[in-house]
């Protein structure tokens, strides 16, 4: 189970820990949309 | 929409008969009768008994669990205490949104909420009693020797204290019932106090259980060990309190239905609501948060490495996307079966994730004859344990005021 990290490797880890954060933020923006979009109005008894 | 009769006020015993009902518990008739009654839950309490007494005066851990030097932690610190922590997290998810929140519908999800908040840790101490190899100094981390630098420590001390505030939240529902309102009234005044520790204790020790396992990194399979598993413990405790308070409220809206004032009937489908959009939002963060430490410390060849990649990718999408696109789905058609589908899996979802982190995934460097595998009598007493909270929440919601008011207050009051 040994892994070794190098400078470089590190690097691109990174770069894609954060390109992940972004596709995830903007895939939150369209789930946002899907989860709300048929929403009751504030005045039904939900 | 549901489609329950909303029913009439359930009876409350007057505290007289309530005196009563404490004696008959003295009686063994009482027990026989239960017997009688329901065999195979007397059964299970029966063989319970049995591995209790050859726990703690005849056989001892050796005698009673496969548990060894190499693997001193079992099923009971997997399933007792790991997951019944995690479930049991419904207490502050609900008070947070129904009294820190203000989250209307979420009122009448209190009271159950904290029960089966309040059983399941007490339990989890219950069943630490059987784990530890000398249980009458489970005490002494706390007021004799506190090792202020351990994690174990900071766990013990959270889980004390929220056991402690859990029991106080609950105490109104027992002195409504006998009758001794006066401290209900002292109770109810320090509601928010209460409620707020109940959060501040949850935080810390929801995530230190997941930080417990970093002191691991070595036994560990890459795929769960993260520097963000406090983080990861901590996110899904939520869903797991939230699904568990959804789980458990299905189970008692279908068998206790009887015991339901109109009012908790009727909010009865606002919960499963709230909690649908709240646990989709969840899962969806805690999918990417999973993801994310996969990137960050590259471990994507893992991922399509045998069974530990096969398991921990049907955690990922079977019990951590599906459950979060079900409760969406759920939540935008109003459908209550499709939530409660959702929230059955979840429940699931959080097992299968504390059993990779603490069993499946743990000492996996060890030859196969090393391995840990639970023996009948450790599955014997988890069963028992779980028996137990099941006698218990029936017991006290037949007999109090946890699904209505008491009669003795007027509409308003948690």
């Amino acid at each position: 189970m040994e892994f070794h990290v190098y400078h470089d490797q590190m690097v691109y880890s990174k770069a894609a820990a954060y390109i992940l954060m972004a596709v995830a933020l903007a895939c939150s923006v369209v789930w946002w949309k899907f989860l709300t979009g048929k929403e009751p109005k504030k005045n039904d008894d939900h | 929409m549901s489609q329950h009769d909303h029913g009439a006020q359930p009876v409350i015993l007057p505290p007289q008969e309530a005196w009563g009902v404490i004696k008959s518990l003295l009686n063994p008739v009482t027990y026989l009768k239960f017997a009688k009654e329901h065999p195979i839950l007397s059964l299970i309490f029966l063989v319970g008994v049995v591995v209790t007494v050859n726990r703690f005066l005849i056989g001892g851990l050796a005698g009673t669990t496969n548990l060894d030097d190499n693997n001193p932690w079992g099923i009971w610190i997997s399933f007792d205490l790991l997951c019944g922590v995690a479930l049991a997290a419904g207490g502050y998810t609900t008070t947070a949104g129904a009294l820190i929140f203000n989250i209307k519908g979420l009122r009448t999800a209190v009271k159950p909420a904290i029960l089966t908040a309040f059983l399941g840790y007490a339990f989890v101490v219950y069943a630490l009693l059987y784990d530890v190899g000398q249980p009458w100094r489970l005490p002494y981390p706390v007021f004799w020797s506190q090792g202020t630098s351990s994690v174990l420590f900071e766990v013990g001390l959270c889980v004390m204290l929220y056991v402690t505030v859990l029991m106080i939240e609950w105490l109104p529902n027992f002195t409504d019932w006998v009758g001794m309102q006066k401290i209900s009234h002292v109770i109810h005044k320090c509601t928010i106090a209460l409620t707020i520790m109940g959060i501040v204790l949850s935080t810390m020790h929801q995530s230190s259980l997941g930080m417990l396992y970093l002191i691991a990194p070595h036994k560990m399979h890459p795929l769960w060990y993260s520097a963000h598993l406090p983080l990861q413990f901590f996110v899904s405790s939520m869903v797991a309190g939230m699904s568990m308070v959804i789980f458990e409220g299905t189970i008692s809206h279908h068998y206790m239905h009887s015991r339901m004032s109109p009012e908790y009937n009727r909010d009865h489908d606002g919960v499963l609501f709230a909690f649908a959009k709240a646990c989709s939002i969840i899962l969806f963060g805690y999918f990417f948060m999973k993801w994310v430490p996969i990137a960050g410390e590259n471990k994507w060849g893992y991922i399509f490495d045998g069974k530990y990649g096969l398991m921990w990718l049907i955690e990922m999408f079977g019990f951590i996307a599906i459950p979060c696109f079900l409760y969406a789905v759920g939540y935008r058609s109003r459908s209550t079966g499709t939530i409660k589908a959702a929230a059955t899996i979840s429940v699931l979802g959080i097992v299968f994730n504390r059993f990779n982190v603490s069993w499946f995934g743990f000492n996996i460097h060890l030859r196969p004859e090393q391995q840990y595998f639970p023996s009948v009598q450790e599955v014997i007493v988890s069963v028992f344990v779980v028996t137990l909270i099941i006698l218990c929440f029936r017991f006290i919601s037949k007999y109090m005021a946890i699904f209505s008011d008491h009669p003795s207050y007027s509409k308003g009051h948690h």
